[in-house]
C-alpha cells in the first residue's frame, strides 16, 4: 500500500529524518565545520546567498551544510529563514562606483580607464583534474600566496573607486538614455510583500532576476544568446568586489555606512535602439550576490532582451522569464509530483476506463453539436 | 432583529502556557503581522468577489513551493488558540504531507487538532471536500497548484487576466467541445473548471468530479490558497457553483457502480483503488480516511447525502 | 525548527476580529459583534477594525463631519497607515450613515484587478433612527440562502446610501465592499456581490 494508507506517517517522517542524517553525516570523514565552508566552498555559498535572496555567509555556509551540497535545498532553507526576519529598513541607493574591486573586466574595450584587473578567475586555468589537491598541504598554499605578495609588494594599492566603463559610452552619446523612473519618489517595487502583475516595473524585474536560479537564468539567456532573440551583447564591463551600504540615520537622516556586501555586476552592451532617432548602443544591467559571473552576465542578457517591444522568443518575454527563473519556486513544484495524487489519477482512469468502455470509436461522436447549458 | 452569535469555544486550558517563550524565535503563528495583515486583507476581497483570483505577497514557508504553502499561509492567518484544526491530504489525516503540516501549525500554534469532521473548526485540505457534510462555523481552507483553470488553453497571465475581465470564457467552451468531437466525452478528471455566481470561472483545486457538486451553495465558507502562483481566491455559503457542461453532454461524477470500501462497506465515498497483490487484483477503500473509520465504528450505518448531488444515473 | 511564542493580547483581538470581519464578510445583511477598542467612544468599533486590518502598506481617507480629524489622527498613530486622497485610499472611513458621496468616489478597482477596489468603513450612530425606507430592501446573492433575499439587519442605513451602494457597484466585478459598524461593536457587511433591491 502506498504512504497514505499506512498509519504512522509522524514516525516515518522522523525516521526519514535520521536517516538523512545517516545519510549526510554517518560516514567515517571529519564532520564538516561551516566555517570551512564558507572559506573553502565560497562560490557554493555565494549562489545559495543570491538564490536565497539573504547575504548572510555564515548562514548560507550553515544551510549548504544542512542541505548536504544541495544549492535549490539550501536556498529554500535560507529564504524561509528570511521570512521570519523583520524588517528594519531599506538601504541607500549604492553607487557601483565606490566598489572595493577584486576584479574588473571589459571585452568591448581593450585599455579601460584604470585598467583590466584579471583578479580571482578560473577563467585561463586549464580544467585539468588537479590531483595534488588529494593531498594538499596548507605550507605549500602560504608559499605560493606569500611570494604572490612578495611579488607584488612595490605596486600601487588599487584606488577607492573605478569610473563606470559604459560612462565613457554614455558621454559620447552612443548609448540610450537611462530611462528616469516613472516615478522616481516611489518606493521600489519589492517582490517579497506584493504579487508581480505584469507589464512589471523594471525594479521588480531586477529584483525577481537577481535571486534567480543561476541554471534558470543561464539556460534562458543562452537561448538568446544562440539565436532565439537578438541581443548579442558585449560585455561592456564585470566587476566583482565589496559594494559598501549606507542607511539613513534614524534620528540626523544622514546616510551612515553600515558595511558592505561582496557582489558582482555586469553590464552587457547590446544591440542598436532607434527609440529617439539617432542609433544608440542600449544596455542591459545585472547584479547578485557574490562571485556568480555566469549570473551577472546571463541576468544582464534578460534584462536587455525583456526590454524587446515584441516579444518573439521566451527569453524576450517578461512573463515567460519572470515566472519562471526562480529556483525555489521551481524546483518545489516539480517535486511537489511525488506527492499522492491517488485522487486526482483515479479521476483520470474513471475518464479514461469510461471512454474505452463507450462503444463508439473516437472521433465518431463529431457529428453533434453539443449545447451550453450555463452561459 | 436577528442576532448573530460568532462561535467562540474556550481555548484549552493550557494554551497559553504551552507557549512558553525561549523555544524559538517565531511569533505565534509563525507569519509576522504584517503579513498576517496583507493577507486578511486579500481574504476579505476575495470573499467580496466570489471565484475572482487575489493577488497577495505570498511569504515563503519552511515546506516547499508546491507543498501546501498557500493553504498554509491562509491557515495560518486565520488560526487562534479557540481554532480546532483538522489536516487532510487526499482524504486522509494520516497521509505523511499532512501529518507534516499538522505538525507545523501546532508547533507554532499550539491549537488543538481533530479527525473528525464535524469537531474541526478549520479544516485544511488537499485535493479533497470531505465525505460528512461541512457546517456553517466551518472554514475549509484548499491547498491550490494551479489557481488559473484558463491556464489549459492559455498560458499567459496578461491574456488570462483579460478573459476574466471580459468574462470571455468562450476557449474553454471550445476545448470541451473538441474533447467531445474527439474522444466523444469530456476528457477532464480532476479539477474540472466551474462558473462562481455566474460570473467568474474558478479553479476548484485538482478535486474530483465527485466533489464538485458539494462546492455548490455550501454552508461553509471555503478559501483557496496557491502560494507558489500567489493567488487567492474564496467561495462564501451559499455560493451558486456550476460545473460547465452542455446540455447533452452534462458534466458526470466519477462512478464507482458496483464497487465498495474494502474497510467499512461504503457505497457512498469517494474510492481509492488500490493494487492489492502482484496479481494486479484491484481492490477499494475510502478516500476520506476519517468517515471511513466513523462508518465502520457505526457499523457501516453512517449516512448522507448524496456526493454527487444525484447527477449520476 | 521554530517554536511558538506567547501570543499578545493585541494579536489574539486582531485574529478573532479577522474572523468576525470574515464571517461578516461571507454572511452579508447579518449582524457580528466585534470586540471594540475602548475607550474611544463612537468609533471604537472603526478603530477596532482599522487596527485589524491597516499598516503602512495601506492609504485610507475619512469623510464626514464630526471628529474625523481627532479619528484620522488615532488610526495613523495605531496602524502606521498613511492618509490618501478619497480616489486612492484603499480604506474610508466615513462618519455617520450618510456617505456623502464617498461611495461614488471611491476607487472601485481596475477590469483586471478588480480587488483594487475600496473598502468602505461607515461608523453608525448610536442613537440613529431607523430608515423609514429600509422595508423596501432585500438583500441576495453569495452568502445569502435565502430565495427570495432578506432584508439588511441594521435598520438605520438610509436607503439612500444603499442605492448609492449599488450604483457604485453596478459594473460588477468593479466595485467597493461596505463595512458598517456601530459603538459597541456591532458589524454588518455589503460586499460588492450582494444585489440590493429596492422594492
Amino acid at each position: 500500500m502506498g504512504y497514505v494508507a499506512v498509519r504512522g506517517g509522524e514516525q516515518a517522517i522522523a525516521n526519514a529524518e535520521t536517516l538523512l542524517l545517516m545519510e549526510r553525516a554517518g560516514g567515517a570523514s571529519e564532520l564538516l565545520n561551516p566555517r570551512q565552508i564558507r572559506e573553502q566552498l565560497y562560490l557554493a555559498v555565494d549562489r545559495v546567498m543570491g538564490e536565497g535572496s539573504l547575504y548572510a555567509p555564515d548562514l548560507a555556509a550553515l544551510a549548504f551544510k544542512q542541505a548536504a551540497g544541495d544549492t535549490f535545498e539550501a536556498a529554500f532553507i535560507l529564504r524561509s529563514y528570511r521570512t521570519t526576519l523583520p524588517r528594519i529598513g531599506y538601504a541607500e541607493p549604492a553607487a557601483t562606483e565606490q566598489m572595493r574591486i577584486v576584479r574588473r573586466i571589459s571585452a568591448a574595450f581593450k585599455e579601460i580607464p584604470g585598467g583590466q584587473i584579471l583578479g580571482p578567475t578560473a577563467d585561463y586555468t586549464l580544467r585539468l583534474l588537479n590531483f595534488d589537491l588529494e593531498q594538499e598541504s596548507a605550507q605549500g598554499n602560504a608559499r605560493a600566496i606569500r611570494q604572490l605578495h612578495q611579488a607584488v609588494a612595490d605596486l600601487e594599492p588599487l584606488p577607492e573607486s573605478f569610473p563606470k566603463v559604459v560612462e565613457t559610452l554614455r558621454r559620447e552619446g552612443l548609448l540610450v538614455a537611462r530611462a528616469a523612473p516613472a516615478d522616481a519618489a516611489a518606493p521600489a517595487f519589492d517582490i517579497t510583500r506584493q504579487a508581480l502583475s505584469f507589464p512589471a516595473p523594471r525594479s521588480a524585474q531586477l529584483q525577481t532576476l537577481a535571486r534567480g536560479e543561476t541554471g534558470g537564468l543561464l539556460a534562458l539567456a543562452y537561448s538568446n544568446m544562440r539565436g532565439y532573440g537578438s541581443v548579442h551583447p558585449v560585455i561592456g564591463e564585470l566587476r566583482v568586489g565589496y559594494l559598501p551600504l549606507a542607511m539613513k540615520h534614524p534620528v540626523s537622516g544622514a546616510p551612515v555606512r553600515v558595511g558592505e556586501i561582496k557582489v558582482t555586476e555586469a553590464e552587457v552592451i547590446a544591440r542598436l535602439d532607434l527609440s529617439d532617432g539617432e542609433p544608440r548602443f542600449t544596455l542591459g544591467y545585472g547584479v547578485c550576490f557574490g562571485h556568480n559571473e555566469t549570473k551577472a552576465i546571463a541576468m544582464a542578457v534578460l534584462d536587455r532582451a525583456m526590454g524587446a517591444a515584441e516579444p518573439e522568443a521566451p527569453s524576450e518575454d517578461q512573463e515567460f522569464v519572470l515566472t519562471h527563473v526562480d529556483g525555489i519556486e521551481s524546483m518545489g513544484f516539480c517535486n511537489h509530483y511525488k506527492l499522492p495524487h491517488y485522487v486526482t489519477f483515479q479521476s483520470d482512469l474513471d475518464r479514461l476506463r469510461h471512454l474505452r468502455a463507450a462503444s463508439p470509436p473516437p472521433g465518431t461522436a463529431g457529428g453533434r453539436e453539443p449545447e451550453k447549458s450555463t452561459s | 432583529m436577528s442576532t448573530v452569535v460568532h462561535p467562540t469555544p474556550a481555548p484549552p486550558a493550557d494554551w497559553r502556557a504551552s507557549c512558553a517563550p525561549g523555544h524559538g524565535r517565531t511569533s505565534f503563528a509563525f507569519l509576522d503581522e504584517g503579513a498576517k495583515r496583507e493577507i486578511r486583507r486579500r481574504m476579505l476581497k476575495a470573499v467580496a468577489i466570489p471565484g475572482c483570483q487575489v493577488p497577495f505577497g505570498s511569504r515563503e514557508m519552511p515546506i516547499a513551493r508546491g507543498w501546501g504553502t498557500g493553504g498554509l499561509q491562509l491557515t495560518l492567518a486565520l488560526i487562534g488558540p479557540e481554532d480546532v484544526l483538522k489536516v487532510i491530504d487526499q482524504g486522509a489525516d494520516d497521509s505523511v504531507n499532512a501529518v507534516s503540516i499538522r505538525r507545523f501549525v501546532t508547533r507554532v500554534t499550539g491549537v488543538r487538532t481533530t479527525t473528525d469532521t464535524p469537531a474541526a473548526t478549520l479544516i485544511q485540505t488537499r485535493h479533497r471536500v470531505p465525505e460528512e457534510p461541512l457546517r456553517p462555523h466551518q472554514i475549509l481552507v484548499f491547498q491550490v497548484p494551479i489557481p488559473e483553470p484558463l491556464r489549459l488553453v492559455e498560458p499567459s497571465e496578461v491574456e488570462t487576466r483579460r478573459m476574466h475581465a471580459e468574462a470571455d470564457y468562450s476557449r474553454m467552451w471550445l476545448y470541451l467541445y473538441e474533447d467531445i468531437v474527439t474522444y466523444g466525452e469530456i476528457t477532464i478528471g480532476a479539477r474540472y473548471p466551474v462558473l462562481v455566481n455566474r460570473r467568474h470561472l474558478m479553479d476548484p483545486s485538482p478535486i474530483p468530479r465527485w466533489d464538485v457538486a458539494r462546492l455548490n451553495r455550501n454552508p461553509a465558507l471555503m478559501l483557496f490558497c496557491a502560494g507558489r502562483e500567489k493567488r487567492i481566491y474564496a467561495l462564501p455559503p451559499h455560493t451558486l457553483v456550476e460545473p460547465l457542461e452542455f446540455e447533452d453532454f452534462g458534466f458526470r461524477t466519477e462512478s464507482f457502480a458496483g464497487r465498495r470500501c474494502m474497510h467499512c462497506g461504503s457505497t457512498q465515498s469517494f474510492l481509492d483503488e488500490i493494487i492489492a497483490e502482484a496479481a494486479g487484483r484491484r481492490r477499494y477503500a475510502c478516500s476520506d480516511s476519517a468517515f471511513c473509520q466513523k462508518t465502520r465504528k457505526a457499523g457501516g450505518g453512517l449516512t448522507h447525502r448524496p456526493a454527487d448531488g444525484g447527477r449520476t444515473p | 525548527m521554530p517554536t511558538r511564542m506567547p501570543p499578545s493580547n493585541r494579536i489574539i483581538r486582531d485574529q478573532r476580529n479577522f474572523r468576525v470581519l470574515l464571517q461578516a464578510m461571507s454572511r452579508p445583511g447579518r449582524l457580528f459583534r466585534l470586540e471594540a477598542l475602548q475607550p474611544f467612544g463612537a468609533h471604537a468599533a472603526a478603530l477596532a477594525v482599522a487596527q485589524c486590518l491597516l499598516d503602512h502598506e495601506v492609504g485610507f481617507s475619512t469623510v464626514g463631519r464630526e471628529s474625523t480629524e481627532s479619528f484620522a489622527a488615532a488610526v495613523a498613530a495605531a496602524t502606521g497607515a498613511r492618509k490618501a486622497g478619497l480616489p486612492e485610499a484603499d480604506f474610508v472611513f466615513v462618519a455617520g450613515p450618510d456617505g456623502h458621496g464617498a461611495a461614488g468616489a471611491a476607487r472601485r478597482g481596475s477590469i483586471d484587478y478588480p480587488d483594487a477596489g475600496a473598502t468602505l468603513v461607515y461608523s453608525l450612530d448610536a442613537q440613529a433612527a431607523r430608515d423609514p425606507g429600509h422595508f423596501r430592501i432585500r438583500l441576495s446573492g453569495p452568502g445569502i440562502p435565502e430565495e427570495d433575499g432578506i432584508a439588511p439587519a441594521m435598520r438605520e442605513i438610509p436607503a439612500a446610501e444603499l442605492q448609492a451602494l449599488q450604483t457604485a457597484n453596478a459594473d460588477y466585478p468593479l466595485g467597493i465592499d461596505a463595512l458598517f459598524v456601530r459603538p459597541n461593536g456591532e458589524l454588518m457587511a455589503l460586499p460588492r456581490s450582494t444585489r440590493i433591491r429596492l422594492r
